[in-house]
């Protein structure tokens, strides 16, 4: 177990958000490029991480061989670093990427929806920036819901700088307390309100549903079909897709509706399916972005 | 922030553009470009432009590379030594930006370190310039061209003063609007 002080220095740590923000707040932006590229090499001696993203990408990219996928790696690693310096720079300074949105029948009939509706999104390109597209172009408000920091001190900080920074149309709420936050967001619903999730990962202590991604077996959350089916909203695969510096891309597809049938499995299963295909599609092509550390699947650890 | 919706020709907008020699090039680019209507939001700030961007910084980083191998590897092979000049600059850009990160916030001047930075580095490299142009060897052309391209933007920053009620009056003409949020 380390001690508090050295925690700090772990990946995961409050240091390394700090220096962040203060790279954000110090680097030349001519010079940014450089900066990045030097730090997501520092990056890549991360063991787990670079492992975790390999082993992704051996499933995610079939017949890749080790090397390729090293420096594939980097390329993870390169766009992660824009996406969080993008996010702490629209934090701290308000200005933010360029955007272009992909569906915009979509887009436009989710805005129209007269109740709620459900963005279910995956750790793709710039979640956080992507909430205030919508705050920027609708007067409806967006809960987004994300997993909290592992270590109390990180949590403290993304905490503090969320409530210094957030803009009142969006609420960010942790999914860890999962059935005081389930009913807080049913509410959301009912009350017309747009509610973000990310369906990629489980956290714990989260209800899981088994399903098929790149053809090993993996768990995805199924709290939003759930309250998809309770509430009766639809459901809207969005993804924020980087699409070079301070530009990304909203991709918004058809909505998923999950019936309210006697069979709930069944239900379930089929908008599983939808969404796992169309998670499939935009990984695929957009696997340098894939946020993903640890492996997916067990079947890849 | 101030925001363009639905013209993708927006981003040729001179306000996008950080130097003077950018913003003159966007300038005669934006007065020639079609109207591109697409589902696009587009931000005007100084610093938007990838290619500024990218172009900047590989400029100084290659220029203070040569001036590097110039001082510190100039008996090793040139190929060789522009190759070890490269890891010390990058790591050489590091050093302000982690001092004036560090310093500014315990004082109590309150200025833009991101500011200091960038006037200090470039002007770092226009006095270095400034020295290696008077030397006999090959990095003196290295010195010519950072001191003619500073002499360009100057031009290029009275130009664009003179020019800047028709810019105002091209970019007012994209109804460019305050974000709401």
């Amino acid at each position: 177990m380390k001690t508090p002080r050295l925690r700090r220095f772990v990946v995961n740590g409050v240091f390394w958000r700090h220096l962040l923000r203060m790279g954000v707040l110090c680097v030349p932006l001519w010079l940014e490029p450089l900066i990045m590229a030097v730090w997501s090499l520092i990056f890549l001696l991360w063991g787990p991480g670079r492992r975790g993203v390999m082993l992704n990408l051996t499933a995610i990219l079939p017949g890749s061989n080790a090397l390729a996928n090293f420096f594939r790696t980097y390329a993870v690693f390169w766009n992660f670093a824009w996406t969080i310096a993008d996010n702490v720079r629209f934090k701290e300074t308000r200005v933010g990427p360029d955007w272009e949105i992909s569906g915009i029948e979509h887009f436009r009939a989710m805005l129209a929806e007269k109740g709620g509706a459900i963005l279910l999104t995956a750790h793709m390109g710039n979640y956080d920036l992507g909430a205030h597209v919508f705050a920027e172009t609708s007067d409806r408000r967006i809960v987004m819901v994300r997993a909290p920091e592992t270590d109390p001190e990180t949590r403290e900080y993304e905490e503090s700088l969320h409530q210094r920074t957030a803009a009142d149309a969006v609420k960010v709420d942790f999914s860890t307390r999962a059935n005081d936050l389930a009913l807080d967001l049913l509410h959301a619903l009912q009350r017309g309100e747009i509610v973000a999730i990310q369906g990629d990962r489980v956290t714990p202590g989260i209800t899981a549903m088994q399903a098929k991604l790149f053809g090993k077996t993996t768990a995805l959350p199924a709290g939003p079909f759930a309250l998809a089916m309770t509430a009766r909203v639809p459901i809207y695969p969005v993804f924020v897709v980087r699409r070079g510096r301070r530009r990304y891309r909203l991709v918004v597809a058809k909505p998923l509706t999950v019936e309210r049938t006697r069979d709930r499995a069944a239900a379930f299963e089929r908008a599983l399916a939808e969404w796992t295909r169309e998670l499939e599609i935009v990984i695929r092509a957009g696997w340098f972005q894939w946020f993903t550390f640890q492996p997916f699947s067990e079947e890849l650890a | 922030m101030k925001l363009v919706r639905d013209r993708a020709d927006a981003r040729h907008l001179p306000s996008r553009h950080n130097f003077a020699l950018f913003r003159l090039g966007a300038y005669l680019r934006a007065r020639n470009a079609q109207p591109q209507h697409a589902d696009v939001i587009l931000v005007l700030d100084r610093h938007q432009s990838s290619t500024e961007t990218m172009l900047v910084a590989w400029w100084y980083v290659l220029t203070a590379a040569c001036f590097v191998t110039a001082t510190l590897f100039a008996s090793w092979p040139l190929p060789l030594a522009l190759l070890a000049a490269v890891p010390v600059v990058l790591v050489g850009v590091e050093v302000p930006v982690v001092f004036f990160g560090v310093v500014l916030p315990l004082t109590r001047v309150r200025v833009s370190a991101v500011r200091v930075n960038s006037v200090l580095m470039m002007a770092v490299l226009g006095g270095a310039s400034a020295y290696f142009v008077r030397s006999a060897s090959w990095v003196r052309f290295v010195g010519l061209q950072v001191l003619v391209l500073f002499a360009l933007n100057a031009i290029a920053a009275v130009i664009m003063f003179l020019l800047r009620d028709s810019i105002a009056r091209m970019e007012a003409s994209f109804g460019g609007a305050e974000s709401a949020r």
